[in-house]
């Protein structure tokens, strides 16, 4: 019953650590002329918890972020949102990946504002890095 | 006297382990040390080039670093008094396996003492590892073949 | 990721309990209680329901013994698939676990510069 007494408190933090940060889910950087419609396809998936999307020129790498309980599928999840980018934009080169190290990559570039001519082979990179396998 | 009676005998005359304190302390225990783990995990993905995909190694190799300087000091062992299963599931307690018996028996020499008694302890988690690895691609192979399964 | 904090604490205690109940329950010697787990890793593995594990639990999957199977497992299993039959056994000297290894080298370190204490148990 001790144990239970240590476990609760610890719980409690946890829970409320987790309730704060709930602005700025769904961002997109880069070329603005679509922002609008990337938003509204992602925010129609209810497993979506938070993105960021970088743009440059015919390069889109959509990060996302899965609800916990969603993660089970991530992978399955993963293949379903880059299909429907690859159907909504047949002209664009999109990268869908739900891995943590490219999400906070990518609000890594939207931070510190990463110039045009460099955002090209950061999108590249990340890329590879995420089609990694173990 | 009948085999059954001695099983019987037995087990009035062990004590039963308090079996929800055991459990809970291991849930406890082995739940932190994986919980370092996720901390270690975080700090590779977000200094270094891993994805979570590919964190899982570095993540283990260094737990088990951990559980190298823990042991050397006689600490590790410590821990698994009081956590039962929580501290010998988690690769921390392979490793505390591996290196007790390294160092415990250096005095008779790197090739033969080292050498020889390195998985003394923790071989037959590398064995049965390593051959149920084998059996189970090879059952996928012939389930894939025959067109049951797919990759 | 805070999320994935509480459900790494959560899975691998789980796994650890499972491992107590089959020590005391199940009057299994730890060395016994290790291998039934590495073993349950694998086929879990073989099914293909580590990954998702992973997935979900971050270290709470990769830390417990149990992903010496899963990571010997899928290392064997993408072997075939790439090249068959001869992939399973060359998969096998292929896969590795970091966990192996790393255990193997700090072994060797750990020998070098620490002294006994009769720990072994």
């Amino acid at each position: 019953m001790k144990l239970l007494g240590m476990m609760l408190p610890l719980l409690v933090s946890l829970s409320l650590l987790s309730g704060c940060g709930e602005k700025e889910k769904f961002i997109v950087y880069g070329s603005p002329e679509n922002e609008k419609e990337v938003e509204a396809i992602l925010k129609e998936q209810d497993f979506v918890d938070k993105t960021t999307v970088i743009q440059y020129d015919n390069s889109m790498l959509v990060a996302v972020q899965i609800k916990q309980w969603d993660k089970w599928k991530k992978a399955k999840l993963e293949k379903k949102l880059q299909k429907k980018f690859d159907e909504k934009y047949p002209n664009k080169d999109v990268f869908v990946s739900a891995d943590y190290k490219i999400f906070y990559e990518a609000n890594k570039i939207k931070k510190e504002q990463v110039e045009d001519n460099k955002l090209k082979d950061k999108i590249k990179k990340l890329k590879k890095l995420a089609k990694e396998e173990t | 006297m009948e085999k059954e009676q001695y099983k019987q005998l037995e087990q009035n005359v062990t004590p039963n382990p308090p079996y929800f304190k055991n459990v809970a302390k291991a849930f406890l225990v082995g739940g932190l040390i994986c919980t370092i783990g996720q901390a270690v995990s975080l700090f590779y993905m977000t200094f270094f080039d891993f994805t979570e995909a590919t964190v899982g190694n570095p993540t283990v190799a260094t737990m088990i670093f951990f559980a190298m300087i823990l042991t050397g000091f006689g600490l590790y062992k410590k821990i698994g008094q009081f956590a039962g299963a929580g501290s010998a599931v988690p690769v921390t307690g392979f490793g505390n396996a591996v290196i007790s018996a390294a160092i415990e028996h250096r005095s008779e020499g790197l090739v033969l003492g080292v050498g020889g008694n390195l998985f003394k302890l923790a071989g037959s988690v590398v064995l049965f590892g390593v051959v149920s690895a084998f059996f189970i691609a090879l059952i996928k192979f012939i389930l894939v073949t025959l067109g049951v399964v797919s990759w | 990721m805070v999320m994935t904090f509480v459900f790494a604490f959560f899975v691998g205690g789980i796994i650890c309990a499972i491992g107590q109940l089959l020590m005391d329950f199940g009057k299994l010697t730890p060395g016994h209680t290790l291998s039934t787990l590495v073993v349950a890793g694998a086929i879990l593995a073989g099914m293909g329901l580590y990954e998702p594990l992973i997935n979900f639990a971050g270290a709470g999957a990769t830390v417990p013994i149990t992903s010496f199977g899963n990571s010997l497992t899928h290392g064997a299993i993408v072997e075939a698939e790439k090249h068959g039959l001869v992939g399973v056994l060359t998969g096998m000297f292929e896969v590795t676990s970091s966990g192996i290894s790393a255990a193997v080298v700090f072994g060797f370190i750990g020998a070098l510069i620490f002294k006994p204490k009769g720990n072994v148990d």
